[in-house]
């Protein structure tokens, strides 16, 4: 009896104790008016089914330890902010593509200590193995890189490499052995002491050799640093706290050197702050025309005249402005054709709050935002995204859009609540219909990983017809994600190689037809958020299980023709036709 | 004896419950009496850094709630603050709590949709919206962002079916026929959308972004020629306000910026003590916030119409002052400064203000139109009286002008004049009282 008497009391007390303690919680909760740091956790994310694109998380497997450092010391430099693209290109012509990685290096202020940053560059072993080749290769270079391009500029049959760096720039002639030589000076393609960008090698004038553009971003130096804050919060300025600079063009002579035509080209007309670009024929004209994204000005769209001199256009046909007239804070861009009527679109990545913008070419010279209509933008409006690019993840025949997203601001989540520097990267899905679906959650672990990306990559690393991704992500490993979409659609991958124009094939215009089914695509050099990828084309076939024709327009408007391919391989063209 | 015990457990449980209920409402008298009544001492404002100043602004929310906590204004000055400083989840809280005290308190709404907004969430802001316009029917505002949304949202046959309902002809029409045209041009309905592009245009043929609209309507329709003179157009009259680099801002940015929002924190602050008849607090609360915000044109001007009622001449005359000094070209501030004289009894001094603002603005007829009040006003002229109304009339022909009109004929005893007049201004407004009033008793003089 006592021991009952004994429990009594004791829940007796309990309840007063709890009485007291729900008056104490309650007048806690009156009390509460100043708003928290933190949003509440977010609920768990429900199991959701795989989709048709599943994108694994393998980077645990591939032997890649690469660390990327944005070079911080908690000075907040803008630079820290915008690093870097990334490259992913076949440097040893082994038939597997390898990938190159940017990183920053210590900023003025930054302690010091150990072996300094550096690139790397990971060759492709097969079965997923990759190796660090970065001593052997030679190009380890420790500036503070910022965008990257590859191109064969001596048409020697090995592509080579340029860095877009805060500093001086750098150009690896590769070799062919393995290895790469600096020779940035000898080839006068230094471009002084600027914060770098988006870079693309191009045949501006169908000479044959391939020039080279490299963008530059604000007037940034450690003397005009601009300290920032939010809230009181550090923050990294903006491109409104400096002043754009121009670009700069180089012509190439023929000799493994280049000239600066900045001037000459009209390029150095413009001061702006340039990011991403990619250059491509969007007229169909059979030159090569040139798209820039600039921070927080509208964008470029230098028209080629055929002969290497641009005028820009962008105003006038529709790329300069989003479709309210609003210059974005645009990031990353590429282009591709989304709705397969042989036309080029561009797509362009943006920051928080403002909708990416997916421009349809309407062949007439023209193009319009048309991302409300095609749901390729409202998903990405909570978040910056960078590195971007298309791809026909599940050889559906239609590109479907990669985008790598992550706040800029490492603090932002202190001040706000709807931010987050880590983010999931984003996956649109195209029905084929003329829009986009967001498929991020049911696309397979490597779509769940929460990091602050940047540069983006999409090849076919494993060479099984599926586009895989590498993702560079700031301030930590980067995501490797193998494409496992369980498809039995049929592709096609197509190499060209050049004899009288470029080696690469840069700028060719590739057109597939198979049955009532056309496709068209262009070999790019530089692309996405100030990185290189895709120089062998992949098309998404479907249903089609032959080829009726492929059709490689080389710059000059020379033409070879293919009939009757068969599908799921790689195939090189080599230019046979000699240029009109 | 068990009985006994158990009775006093029970009651010492109740008594230290209610010790514990005592000392929460103890505590609510001492919070609600002491601090929050008692003004705070602000520091200067040059002393203060980010911190202190977001520190300031979390106060006078905190107090103005403890001062009215039965007051949904004053639970929203503190979800816009914590809106703005990134706690959106907390600002959702606090919203909610506005519409537990009042349910029809529509501003909360308006504070929802815009987080939603913010956070790419189109149908929650649609959804908030709808309970705005269907609370606040006659809103222009609400209707506009509730046409955005659906838009934003690829709801585009909802947003034409809204924009052509009745509801929508309150908006003014180059706004609606804006929306329209971007609702038809997603819609891929090209015609239509260059027709609203062109309508807006008519009316305000400088207006960008019809000129950009308008240019995207062309470019579908195949008209490249066209939409490039469009975009040029747009270009021409964007460049006024285009320019990404101001200036290395940084960190004084910051500082301004948060200023600025103690500044406005201040303000709704001064505007709830106002409307609680606490003048002392409210003009406390103001000239902290012009202090913290020396360019803020909208807290002069009510502190200036608060000492103009006040009668607290000087005070009235600095602010004025100070809003010239950081508008210099406004005619508004003269107008302003004239009511001011005028209401001190200085005819001279106000005509010579609002003379002014003629000379500043010689298109608008708010100069003219204070002029003839003020002949009427002071039973001065009242030839000059209805001349002035007439130029005002000449200027802008609304109904209040014609209003005013009236009256200065009524003064000048032409009943035939005043009743024209008034019979134009009816016709404007057809439901003004005021008006049919004036109307049936110069009808009644003239039989």
């Amino acid at each position: 009896m006592s021991r009952i008497r004994g429990n009594r009391t004791v829940v007796w007390l309990t309840v007063g104790a709890a009485c007291i303690g729900l008056a104490l919680w309650a007048t806690a909760c009156w009390w509460r008016l100043e708003p928290t740091d933190r949003a509440p956790e977010p609920p768990e994310i429900s199991v959701v089914p795989p989709g048709p694109i599943v994108l694994r998380d393998v980077l645990n497997e591939t032997g890649i330890t690469f660390r990327h450092t944005d070079g911080s010391g908690g000075h907040y430099y803008i630079v820290e902010s915008v690093c870097c693209g990334m490259a992913t290109f076949d440097y040893d012509g082994d038939g597997l593509i390898d990938i190159y990685f940017l990183n920053g290096a210590p900023l003025r202020g930054t302690p010091t200590g150990g072996p300094p940053p550096r690139n790397a560059l990971y060759r492709n072993l097969g079965d997923w193995q990759f190796v660090d080749v970065t001593d052997q290769a030679g190009v380890g270079d420790t500036g503070f890189g910022l965008g990257v391009t590859v191109g064969d500029y001596d048409n020697d049959g090995y592509p080579d490499l340029y860095l877009n760096n805060f500093g001086p720039n750098v150009l690896y002639h590769n070799n062919g052995d393995g290895t790469f030589t600096v020779v940035t000076r000898e080839a006068g393609v230094a471009a002084g002491d600027q914060v770098g960008a988006g870079a693309c090698f191009l045949d501006a004038d169908g000479n044959g050799t391939l020039d080279l553009y490299a963008a530059n971003y604000v007037d940034f130096t450690y003397e005009n640093h601009v300290p920032s804050s939010i809230h009181g919060v550090p923050a990294y300025a903006g491109p409104v706290d400096y002043r754009g600079v121009p670009d700069v063009f180089y012509g190439n002579n023929g000799d493994g050197t280049f000239t600066d035509l900045s001037q000459a080209s009209g390029i150095a007309s413009v001061a702006t702050t340039s990011m991403g670009m990619i250059c491509a024929d969007y007229d169909d004209d059979g030159d090569t025309d040139i798209f820039i994204c600039n921070d927080v000005n509208r964008n470029l769209l230098f028209q080629n005249d055929g002969r290497g001199h641009f005028c820009d256009v962008a105003l006038t046909v529709g790329t300069a402005y989003n479709f309210q007239g609003v210059a974005n804070a645009s990031m990353g861009v590429d282009c591709g054709d989304y709705q397969n009527d042989g036309r080029l679109d561009f797509f362009m990545t943006d920051y928080q709050l403002e909708f990416a913008v997916l421009y349809e070419n309407t062949g007439n010279g023209l193009f319009q935002d048309v991302t409300r209509i095609a749901e390729a933008g409202q998903i990405l409006y909570a978040h910056v995204n960078w590195g971007t690019g298309f791809c026909d993840f599940d050889n559906d025949g239609h590109r479907d859009l990669f985008v790598a997203n992550g706040h800029l601001q490492d603090r932002v989540e202190q001040y706000s609540d709807t931010a987050s520097y880590r983010a999931k990267n984003t996956l649109l899905r195209n029905t084929g219909q003329g829009r986009f679906v967001d498929v991020t959650d049911s696309s397979g672990d490597g779509m769940q990983i929460k990091l602050s990306s940047r540069g983006v990559a999409l090849d076919d690393l494993d060479n099984d017809g599926r586009v895989d991704v590498v993702v560079l992500n700031t301030r930590c490993e980067p995501s490797v994600l193998r494409n496992e979409s369980p498809t039995d659609d049929h592709w096609l991958q197509i190499h060209v190689r050049g004899t009288t124009t470029n080696r690469d094939g840069v700028g060719a215009r590739v057109t597939v037809v198979a049955g009532d089914c056309t496709w068209v695509d262009e070999v790019h050099s530089g692309r996405g958020y100030q990185s290189h990828f895709g120089s062998r084309l992949h098309f998404g076939l479907g249903r089609h299980d032959r080829v009726d024709r492929v059709e490689v327009r080389w710059i000059g408007g020379g033409c070879d023709v293919r009939e009757h391919v068969a599908t799921n391989q790689l195939i090189t063209i080599i230019e046979t036709c000699p240029t009109r | 004896m068990r009985g006994s015990r158990r009775l006093v457990y029970a009651a010492s449980a109740l008594i230290v419950l209610a010790g514990a209920l005592a000392l929460v409402r103890w505590q609510v008298r001492v919070r609600r009496s002491e601090p929050d009544l008692v003004p705070v001492a602000w520091r200067a404002v040059d002393q203060l850094d980010l911190a202190e100043l977001r520190e300031e602004a979390l106060d006078s929310a905190r107090r103005l709630v403890r001062a009215f906590p039965d007051s949904p204004h004053a639970w929203l000055v503190t979800a816009k603050l914590q809106s703005r400083l990134g706690a959106t989840a907390d600002s959702m809280n606090t919203c909610r709590r506005c519409l537990d005290i009042d349910p029809q308190f529509w501003a909360a709404y308006h504070q929802m949709a815009s987080i939603a907004i913010g956070r790419g969430e189109y149908g929650e802001a649609e959804n908030y919206y709808r309970k705005l316009v269907a609370g606040d029917p006659s809103s222009e505002e609400a209707l506009t962002l509730l046409a955005e949304t659906l838009i934003h949202g690829g709801k585009l046959d909802e947003a034409i079916a809204l924009l052509e309902s009745s509801q929508a002809h309150g908006l003014a029409e180059t706004a609606r026929q804006m929306l329209l045209g971007q609702a038809y041009l997603e819609l891929q309905k090209y015609e239509q959308a260059k027709e609203c592009f062109t309508s807006v245009l008519a009316a305000a043929p400088k207006y960008p972004d019809a000129w950009y609209a308008l240019g995207n309507a062309c470019t579908r329709l195949g008209d490249a020629d066209q939409a490039k003179y469009c975009r040029e157009q747009f270009d021409r009259f964007k460049t006024a306000s285009k320019s990404a680099y101001t200036d290395p801002g940084g960190v004084r940015r910051d500082l301004d910026s948060m200023r600025a929002l103690v500044a406005t924190v201040h303000q709704s602050a001064g505007r709830e003590h106002l409307r609680h008849g606490d003048t002392a607090e409210a003009e406390r609360y103001w000239r902290r916030a012009a202090e913290l915000s020396p360019d803020d044109q909208d807290v002069r001007r009510a502190l200036a119409l608060f000492y103009r009622a006040a009668e607290r001449w000087p005070e009235a005359f600095q602010m004025v002052a100070e809003l010239r000094r950081i508008a210099p070209d406004q005619a508004r501030h003269a107008i302003l400064a004239g009511s001011i004289h005028a209401q001190a009894g200085q005819f001279d001094e106000a005509a010579e203000a609002y003379r002014e603002a003629t000379r500043m603005a010689p298109t608008s007829s708010a100069g003219f139109a204070a002029l003839a009040h003020l002949y009427l006003l002071f039973d001065r002229s009242p030839t000059e009286a209805a001349d002035l109304a007439r130029q005002a009339v000449a200027c802008e022909p609304t109904p209040p002008n014609y209003f005013l009109l009236a009256q200065t004929l009524i003064r000048l005893k032409d009943p035939t004049g005043a009743r024209a007049a008034i019979e134009q201004a009816i016709r404007g407004d057809p439901h003004n009282q005021q008006y049919q009033s004036v109307y049936q008793s110069i009808l009644a003089g003239l039989r």
